[in-house]
This record gives structure tokens, sequence and C-alpha cells, in this order.
């Protein structure tokens, strides 16, 4: 399996399209940073987890197009060719799908991670700050739950036809730049942005970083969704195509 | 191993009906060449038995049980060469091979090596596949077929885009493979199937229109196969298929197959390709 793994997340790091994804990701990141959270956001420091977790919810929208972009490499053309060969092989569809779905995690880790880095960069050239361990849990809280949701959705919308891959990016599009505010904001940026207005301000001038439990029980439904809609279909990956 | 095809009938959602009530059985050595011409059925015949498909009725057995239930066993033995299928451009024919080594729970590297020697494919094997002309493609298709010494081995009009030379080299692989193997070959061409194969199916609008040796097959067109000298602009006549048309000094040397010859046709010593135009004609 490790062998299959390698070879798929080779073919998809050396693809034109994840280089030029990362440029782009790393690109709006920058342009975020510069013009959005260079400022703080809720009245916090630019360095906040709050301003921290709006820039992550900025950025994620992109991020996730970048994910469906090479996910919908997957239901083209050119791989169900391959399919062909890959069908007639004893280690099951299941398996091998399984086996992308870490290749695209492994994919959408790589551009957190530049995410991360260019964060710390700007952090640390511009306000000389360097305290990023309290960036880390709320990080996973933000990017987990969008990535299982879109991979899970995104898989489950390939199977029945490449393009509607494309309609939920411009779904993501939309939802990422005109979401709502509420619990069920899927990336995150506009609740970090509007939550914290809402609590008192502790000593350090800022309120104190924590979430209300409806937002929590909305993340984890988007995550369970998504491991639901990714199980849903290796099971109908099990059943036989029965056309040509 | 023993391949059992008990009354298939395929029909696509589309309402095409693929195969009609197919009964083969098919036991290892056996080389079994499949013709028939476009949309006969040969490739959906493929697909059923790589459990690609679900068939409409009717049963698949593997060594007397449910293929369904031998899926993994099936394709763990298994090697197949669909008539048409994508390589990942990216890769370069080792890598690739490697690629389906692993997916196929073949580990000995020896294998890619000895697989590549076979398909004469050494010197390209650092070469990457979007730089290899279109026999090398199928070359490399060929070569993911042998991985793993499979019991089963499917090809679906192997030599398509190969020349001739190496037409007549995988050919004799093939048969060399069938000593203690099942292979079905699909093809168009009949000269292929002449060379390596102890049994023919000829399969036309879903229905198996023959099932025997090559020598039974020319058996039956015998008396059936003539040749006449034609002018040019004289019809063919009723009734009859024409085979080739040869210009000579004389006029054109027609050869035909007919259920029965007219009268002026010289009845000629029938090839097997005449053998399975006559069955085509006979059975549409």
């Amino acid at each position: 399996m490790s062998k299959i793994f390698y070879y798929e997340l080779k073919r998809m790091l050396l693809s034109k399209l994840f280089i030029g994804m990362l440029i782009v990701n790393g690109v709006f990141a920058w342009y975020v940073l510069k013009t959005d959270i260079i400022a703080g956001i809720a009245y916090t420091a630019p360095f906040s987890v709050w301003s921290y977790c709006a820039y992550l919810g900025k950025v994620m929208p992109i991020a996730i197009i970048a994910v469906l972009l090479l996910l919908s490499g997957y239901y083209g053309k050119k791989q169900k060719q391959v399919e062909i060969l890959t069908m007639a092989v004893p280690v099951t569809q299941t398996e091998q799908m399984m086996i992308r779905t870490a290749v695209m995690g492994s994919c959408f880790a790589i551009i957190c991670i530049m995410l991360a880095i260019i964060a710390m960069i700007f952090y640390i050239r511009f306000f000389g700050f360097g305290g990023f361990g309290s960036f880390i849990l709320p990080a996973f809280f933000i990017i987990l739950p969008c990535f299982v949701f879109s991979v899970g959705i995104g898989q489950l919308f390939g199977r029945f036809h490449q393009s509607l891959i494309y309609f939920l990016m411009l779904i993501v599009f939309v939802a990422g730049f005109y979401g709502v505010q509420n619990t069920f904001d899927f990336f995150c940026a506009g609740y970090f942005s509007a939550y914290p207005l809402t609590l008192p301000v502790s000593n350090n001038g800022e309120p104190e970083f924590a979430i209300d439990i409806k937002f929590g029980v909305s993340r984890l439904i988007y995550l369970a969704s998504g491991f639901i809609c990714i199980t849903f279909n290796a099971m109908l990956l099990k059943h036989k195509p029965s056309k040509a | 191993m023993k391949i059992d095809v008990n009354h298939i009938t395929m029909i696509y959602p589309s309402g095409k009906k693929a195969l009609q009530d197919i009964s083969i059985s098919v036991e290892s050595p056996g080389f079994v060449g499949i013709l028939g011409p476009n949309g006969a059925g040969k490739t959906t015949l493929m697909k059923l038995l790589i459990a690609g498909l679900i068939p409409t009725k009717g049963e698949i057995l593997l060594d007397g049980k449910p293929q369904l239930s031998q899926e993994k066993k099936l394709k763990s033995q298994l090697g197949y060469l669909p008539q048409s299928f994508g390589l990942y451009d990216e890769l370069t024919v080792w890598q690739f091979l490697d690629y389906m080594a692993a997916l196929k729970n073949v580990k000995d590297r020896k294998v890619i090596d000895n697989v590549l020697e076979r398909t004469n494919m050494t010197t390209k094997k650092k070469v990457r596949i979007r730089n290899l002309s279109g026999g090398q493609r199928q070359r490399v298709g060929i070569a993911q077929a042998l991985l793993g010494d499979p019991q089963l081995i499917i090809l679906d009009e192997p030599t398509v885009g190969l020349d001739p030379e190496e037409r007549v080299k995988f050919r004799n692989i093939f048969s060399e493979m069938a000593q203690n193997k099942i292979i079905l070959l699909s093809t168009h061409i009949v000269e292929d199937v002449q060379a390596v194969c102890n049994r023919v199916l000829v399969i036309h609008d879903g229905l198996i229109l023959f099932d025997g040796s090559p020598a039974e097959l020319i058996s039956q067109s015998e008396n059936h196969v003539g040749v006449y000298l034609s002018k040019l602009g004289d019809s063919v006549p009723a009734d009859c298929q024409v085979v080739s048309k040869i210009n000579t000094a004389d006029g054109i040397r027609c050869r035909i197959v007919a259920e029965r010859l007219p009268g002026f046709v010289q009845v000629a010593e029938p090839t097997l390709e005449d053998a399975y135009l006559y069955c085509i004609h006979k059975g549409a």
C-alpha cells in the first residue's frame, strides 16, 4: 500500500496544477495578511489567536478550491482510462479510493503548512512575534472539518460527474467570500471576526480565546458529515458498474 | 483453473443487448481466440470475465464457485489488457510497472525487469510514458498484463499498433505462456488466432456462432468458398460476400463466400479468414 501511496502522491505533487495552486495560495495568503490581518481582527492584535483563526478562515476557501481541483483529476477521462487497468487488480477500488483520500490529505497538509509558514514569516517580520504554540489547536479546529467535509462531498459529486466538482468549487467560492457569520460559518472567517466582539475584554486588552458550544457542535457536524460521505462513497464503489 | 459461463445475458441500461444467453467453459491450459465484428459483444464478454460488469442474467463460475465471491482470487491471478486503456504519462515505464506491481501485490522487483525484457522495453524503462509511441504504449500495456505470472490472461486486441515483426514476437510469447494457463485473445486479426489458438469462438450480435478448433471452423466452410474472374463494373453475385479482390492481367480475381456458390465460381480451399467470414455471413 505504501508504494501505491508513494506513486499517487508523487504524481500529484509533481503536477503543474498542484505547484500552480501552491503559488496561488501563497500569494493570496500574503495578500490577506498584509491587507486584513495586519490591522488585527475585532480590535484584537494581529498576532492574537482570533486574528490567526480569521486569517485561516479567509485563506481556507482558496485552499479548499485547490483540493477540489486536485480531486477533480480523479474523475477525469484520463484517470478513467487508467482505471480500466487498475480495476482488474487484487487491491480493491475501495482501498484505492482510501489511498487517494490520504493523498488528498497529504496535499492539503502541505498547503496548510505553507500557509502557516507564511503567517510565521509575516508575524516575525512585522511584529517580532514567535508564540505560535497557541495557534495549533484552533487551526486544526478550522481546517480539519473543512477538508473532510469538502473531500467527502467532492468524492460523492465526482462519482456522478466531474463537472459537479467544478460546481462545488463555485459554491465554495461564494460561501467563502459572501458567507454567513453565525455558528454554521463553514470557513469560520466571519465567525472569528464577529464572535470576539460579543465577549468581555480581559486584562490584556482583548477577549480571551474561546468558542461557543453551538459553533463547536457545527464543526463536529461538518466533520461527521464528511466522514459519512467518504464512507458512503466507499460503499458505492463495491457495487459493479452496469455500463461499459 | 476453470471458468464456466452459464447462460449469460447482458443488457446495458441504454437497452442495448450485448450478449444473449452465452454459455462457454474454459479450462487451463487453453488458448482461446475470440473473433467477431465490431459491436459483436467481445469486449462485454471480456469485462464480464474480469468481474468488471454484473450480467443481467446467468452466472460465471470460477473453479465451480460464483465469480463474485472469488473476486479477490480471480484478480490476483489475472492479467488483463483492455482494448483501450490509459497510462500515467508523468511516470517512467519502470515506475508505472512498479506501481502496477504494487497493485497486483507483486513484491519481487525482478519481475518488472523480466516483463520489460519480454516486451522489448528494457532500453525504454527510464523514459517517461508521455514520450512513448503508440506501439510502445501498447507494449507497456502488455507488460503490465504479464506481471506476476497470471494464470488467466485476457487480451483484448493486444497487437493493435504493433508492427508485423512485433506482432509475431508477441504471438509467440502468448503461445509459450499458454502451456499452463488460460489465455483469451479477442482480436480482428484472424491470422493471430490461426497462428496460436487451439480454440476459436465466433461471436456476432451477442450470440456465439461457433465454438471449436480452427480446423473445425475451416471444415465448416468447405465448398462455400470460391474464386472467379470479374471485369470492372461487374456486380457481386447475390447472397455472396466478397473476401478479397485482386487485380490480375486477366481481370479482377474475386474470392467469395456463400451458402450456395454460383455455378460459374470455382471452389477454393478455405482459409481461417474465409471460414470466419462464412460463419458471420451464415449467422447474419
